[in-house]
């Protein structure tokens, strides 16, 4: 039970604070926490790290692990980690890593540092930030407005099923895959028993979070060969339950919509850009005037947005 | 013989008969003397009377049963599982013929959105029961047994009737999926608005009158076609999921411009999410309503095998409001199953600011009263056993539209029984109260109880008697 | 008299609503203006209160309308019109999922088209969408009229107990519980004087009426092939 947003740019820009814009008008529908999938300039090589620890005053024993599992795996930092100077108990933190020889391995071996520090996003430009309270509150905290990148997902929660804690937050990370993000609206109702048919192909799972289940849900049927929009068409009547979510990688970001037609999606396209929300005064916080509105309404319906095609359109 | 019994021993008489080891000599031909039991009672687990009937009854009607009141699952646990400790030697208790203790009840005040909070003298009001699942007569008698004793009553599906709304000197009216009746006029004349989601009958589906009480004018004010099996709908029309919610809520408070109390109603499932998240989403008061929660019809494996106990959902309500720092704003209301001011008692203990109810306001109207046998025998019932509400033929003319019933709810008579019993149930509150050391009924809490099982130390966080821990893991 | 202005903006809907209650009172005709697509807009409004927005409005516009007339200059989110006694909302761009939901009386009027769940569980009154109808519209109506010329998208008009869809278009697929009848020309007539009212005459139209088929109206095991479907 959430609002959540997508923003796609023409060219790197602000797109952290047309996300913080989005997410604030949805505010209503859950402030639990609020969450940004950004993505950012792409690395050539590496990835871009995005963790959580419980304990801002173990952090250094934990980074100190996360580095010896970095170098057994044939990585390293590239700069000095970075982190939150918030003065709350959990602290995000940001890193960049070289290539690991094999990567499902080392993430893998990562998941295991701690329970106290988890790995929230991994991606040659996906930056994953998520936290507890409003969007205003995550924004101030992380510097969110800040952000140059091309496109991102967006997510205001209210806690359903899970726990309120900033790990069950969304967006959350495909795990073990490279920079795919994911949003959700609604309630799977068969989770336990895709979890558990997931888990037993060897996928791992952080949270009792039902978004978490469609981001490996989806990246699974991609790694066996459908396409992100077959994916997509195949979740409607593979996972049950009423949903609306929004995934998003370097190239592309799309949606699927239940066949009960119940959350809504509302998007405005111009010159090449979008926006896209579960409300319409949502977006309208970015197109203030009157464009054309794609009211994403029907039973069982996907669409995917290409970052690259939407640049070259322009 | 077994095979290993190899003693060399031999009888000093002559070897019995197989006839007279078998105790044939006295007994029923064809009968072993050992296993009475099976050929009087029926021993199966299984195959009870019960479920054989029931599976007779569905191969007959191709669909499930209907019935009214509430669940006849007996594995559902007990309030009398629950003692009180009053005062001892720990702590000094009140005068209970004396001394006195507060019952007055604030609903919705804690948020500071409603320009007019409920206030009730008691800790009890009267429960949502449509008028259709109702007789007009009852509905009033309701309402001024209620108002006799500063308290209230609640509108139900079938809307306001100007009956009640005169009757009862506060009223709360309810929004049920179906929106039947659902008039601007009445929402703004009502004290407190009430959102259902769902009752503890019969949580994840919708209200259900069978086509014997949809009379002309029930049929009216439905909009339905007179005779109809009546079955609402489970969800809003307008708002889908707790998110959309919010925006309804403030639909609700504009209508009324912000002067009354918005209510939430639900039955108790996940209600340490369930109400967390109404909290959340903006009302004032919450109403948990347990599996024992009576109902007018609904199909009998509902009533029977959803929901989770009255007792159990009160704990996991209250600590969800604790958790996310709700309570004191927003108030909750118990209900599912109460039946004197004992189990009301228990319910305040548990974590209840309030409590509701519903088939006992209906007992003190005279349900199930050993009156006009002829008409309980003729339904196949009689006096203390009659659940048979649905059928719209209460013997009593509680819950029936036939004129002829209804005149046996003699309006003054019966609205004096439901005061004196809100009264009764009210004194045995307070007389616990005060032996208990308190001075209000809200200052009730979980540690004035034990347990005295361990089911119900693990359904309720109480502590077991004696060695006063609670059940855990 | 000319309109009085009120502005939306961001300002609190509590304050937005008050000023146009305000102003209606006073025998003010209101333009709401910098409307941001939000919500609560204009409810429970009483008879003779004359409201126009520019651009769109959010969820429940013109909700427990009580006689007002409200008129919309582009789109409106969720249940615009739900519960509507009486009174009249034109709609000049889309209306969003369940329009009308619950009305009891007055007219909705959608040049646009309808999203899903147009006019759910109405009591009364009427609905005309010059585009399509949107799934699942008419769910559960009990009474009233739902009149689509642009068409309806899939289970149209599922169980629906009293009341009737009228569609010139294609229908996607019919809902559960439903028949599609020959109307009379009285019927007809009717359905024309009003469609005539709004400058949408047309004796030319193919209807298609819709009604309940009322196998669920009573619970018997004969129907049980209507039962599984639900």
């Amino acid at each position: 039970m959430c609002g959540i947003a997508g923003r796609i740019l023409i060219k790197p820009a602000r797109v952290g604070s047309d996300l913080v814009d989005l997410m604030e008008a949805q505010r209503h529908r859950g402030a639990d926490s609020t969450g940004f999938a950004l993505y950012g300039p792409a690395l050539e090589s590496g990835f871009i790290v995005r963790a959580m620890a419980a304990d801002r005053r173990r952090l250094s024993d934990d980074l100190t692990a996360f580095l010896e599992i970095l170098r057994d795996n044939g990585s390293d930092f590239v700069s000095d980690p970075t982190h939150d100077d918030a003065g709350t108990d959990h602290v995000s933190v940001r890193m960049v890593i070289k290539e690991p020889t094999h990567f499902a391995e080392w993430s893998r071996q990562a998941d295991l540092i701690s329970e106290r520090f988890e790995i929230q996003s991994v991606g040659r430009s996906l930056e994953i930030v998520k936290d507890l309270g409003g969007a205003n509150e995550v924004a101030d905290k992380h510097g969110i407005r800040d952000f140059i990148g091309t496109h991102g997902l967006g997510h205001a929660r209210l806690a359903t099923e899970s726990s309120v804690s900033p790990t069950a937050s969304h967006p959350f990370w495909a795990r073990p895959f490279p920079d795919i993000a994911i949003v959700h609206n609604g309630q799977i109702t068969d989770y336990y028993t895709w979890r558990k048919r997931l888990e037993q192909s060897g996928y791992r799972f952080m949270t009792y979070n039902d978004s978490e289940l469609i981001a490996v849900w989806i990246s699974d049927q991609m790694s066996k060969g459908l396409s992100q929009a077959q994916a997509l068409q195949k979740s409607i009547s593979e996972i049950d339950g009423v949903f609306t979510f929004l995934i998003s990688n370097t190239e592309s970001m799309g949606f699927a919509k239940d066949r009960w037609a119940i959350k809504p999606l509302v998007a405005i396209e111009e010159n090449g850009e979008m926006a896209v929300a579960t409300e319409e005064q949502a977006v309208r916080m970015i197109y203030a005037g009157e464009n054309p509105v794609i009211n994403y309404d029907g039973p069982s319906m996907t669409n995917t947005w290409q970052i690259k095609s939407l640049r070259n359109a322009a | 013989m077994a095979d290993d019994l190899k003693t060399p021993y031999e009888y000093p008489f002559e070897a019995p008969s197989e006839d007279a080891v078998a105790m044939v000599d006295g007994g029923v031909a064809g009968r072993p003397a050992g296993v009475p039991a099976s050929y009087e009672r029926g021993e199966s687990v299984r195959w009870t009377p019960e479920s054989i009937s029931e599976v007779h009854a569905l191969s007959r009607l191709g669909r499930y049963q209907i019935r009214g009141f509430n669940t006849f699952n007996h594995r559902m646990p007990t309030f009398d599982d629950l003692t009180f400790v009053p005062a001892t030697m720990t702590r000094l208790p009140l005068e209970g013929y004396r001394e006195s203790c507060d019952t007055k009840t604030v609903l919705g005040g804690g948020t500071g959105l409603v320009e007019k909070p409920l206030e009730l003298d008691i800790p009890i009001y009267v429960a949502s029961m449509s008028f259709g699942a109702l007789s007009a007569n009852a509905k009033a008698a309701l309402g001024y047994g209620a108002s006799k004793v500063g308290s209230m009553t609640c509108t139900g599906e079938g809307g306001m009737l100007e009956d009640e709304r005169s009757a009862s000197q506060k009223l709360v009216y309810q929004m049920t999926p179906s929106r039947y009746m659902l008039d601007l006029e009445h929402l703004r004349m009502a004290d407190a608005i009430e959102l259902v989601v769902g009752q503890g009958a019969k949580p994840g589906t919708g209200g259900v009158l069978l086509g014997m009480k949809v009379s002309e004018r029930v049929a009216r004010m439905r909009s339905l076609p007179e005779g109809v099996d009546q079955r609402s709908t489970v969800r809003h029309p307008d708002f889908l999921g707790a998110d959309d919610m919010q925006v309804k809520i403030e639909e609700l408070r504009e209508a009324t411009d912000y002067q009354v109390p918005i209510f939430l109603k639900m039955g108790a499932t996940r209600p340490r999410y369930d109400v967390a998240i109404g909290a959340k989403a903006g009302v004032d008061v919450i109403v948990v309503d347990g599996a024992e929660g009576g109902t007018g019809a609904s199909p009998e494996l509902l009533i029977d095998h959803t929901g989770i106990p009255t007792m159990s959902a009160i704990r996991a309500a209250r600590e969800a409001l604790d958790d996310c720092g709700m309570s004191g704003k927003v108030s909750l209301v118990a209900a599912g199953g109460i039946r004197s001011g004992t189990d009301a008692a228990k319910c305040l203990a548990l974590g209840a600011d309030a409590v509701m109810i519903g088939t006992g306001a209906l007992m003190a109207l005279g349900c199930n009263s050993p009156r006009y046998f002829d008409d309980y025998a003729a339904l196949g019932t009689a006096p203390g056993k009659c659940h048979h509400c649905h059928t719209g033929l209460c013997p009593v003319g509680i819950t029936t539209q036939e004129p002829e019933l209804e005149v046996r709810v003699d309006v003054p008579a019966a609205s004096e029984r439901v005061a004196r019993y809100l009264t009764a149930m009210t004194m045995e509150i307070t007389l616990l109260a005060k032996a208990c050391g308190k001075s209000s009924v809200h200052n009730l809490e979980v540690e004035d109880l034990r347990a005295l099982s361990l089911e119900a130390s693990a359904f309720t966080g109480v502590k077991m008697a004696g060695i006063d821990k609670t059940y855990s893991w | 008299m000319s309109a009085v202005i009120v502005t939306v903006g961001d300002r609190p809907i509590r304050e937005v609503n008050r000023e146009i209650r305000a102003a209606l009172a006073e025998g003010n005709a209101v333009t709401v203006r910098d409307t941001r697509s939000r919500h609560n807009l204009g409810i429970g409004l009483p008879e003779g209160a004359r409201l126009r927005f520019e651009g769109s409005v959010g969820y429940f516009c013109g909700g427990l309308n009580d006689g007002a007339h409200i008129e919309v200059e582009r789109n409106v989110g969720w249940s615009a019109g739900e519960a509507m006694a009486k009174g009249e909302i034109l709609i000049n761009g889309y209306a969003g999922m369940a329009v009308g939901a619950s009305m009891r009386g007055g007219l909705i009027h959608i040049r646009g088209d309808a999203g899903p769940r147009c006019g759910v569980a109405m009591k009364g009154g009427d609905i005309i969408v010059e585009g399509k109808i949107g799934y699942l519209s008419g769910f559960m109506a009990h009474a009233g009229r739902i009149i689509a010329l642009g068409g309806a998208a899939g289970a149209c008009a599922d169980s629906l107990w009293g009341g009737e869809v009228w569609v010139a278009g294609p229908i996607e697929s019919l809902g559960v519980d439903t028949k599609v009848i020959e109307p009379t020309a009285e019927d007809v007539a009717s359905v024309e004087a009003l469609l005539a009212e709004r400058g949408l005459g047309d004796n030319a139209r193919e209807w298609q009426k819709i009604v309940s088929a009322e196998r669920l109206w009573h619970f018997e095991s004969r129907d049980a092939g209507a039962w599984l479907m639900i």
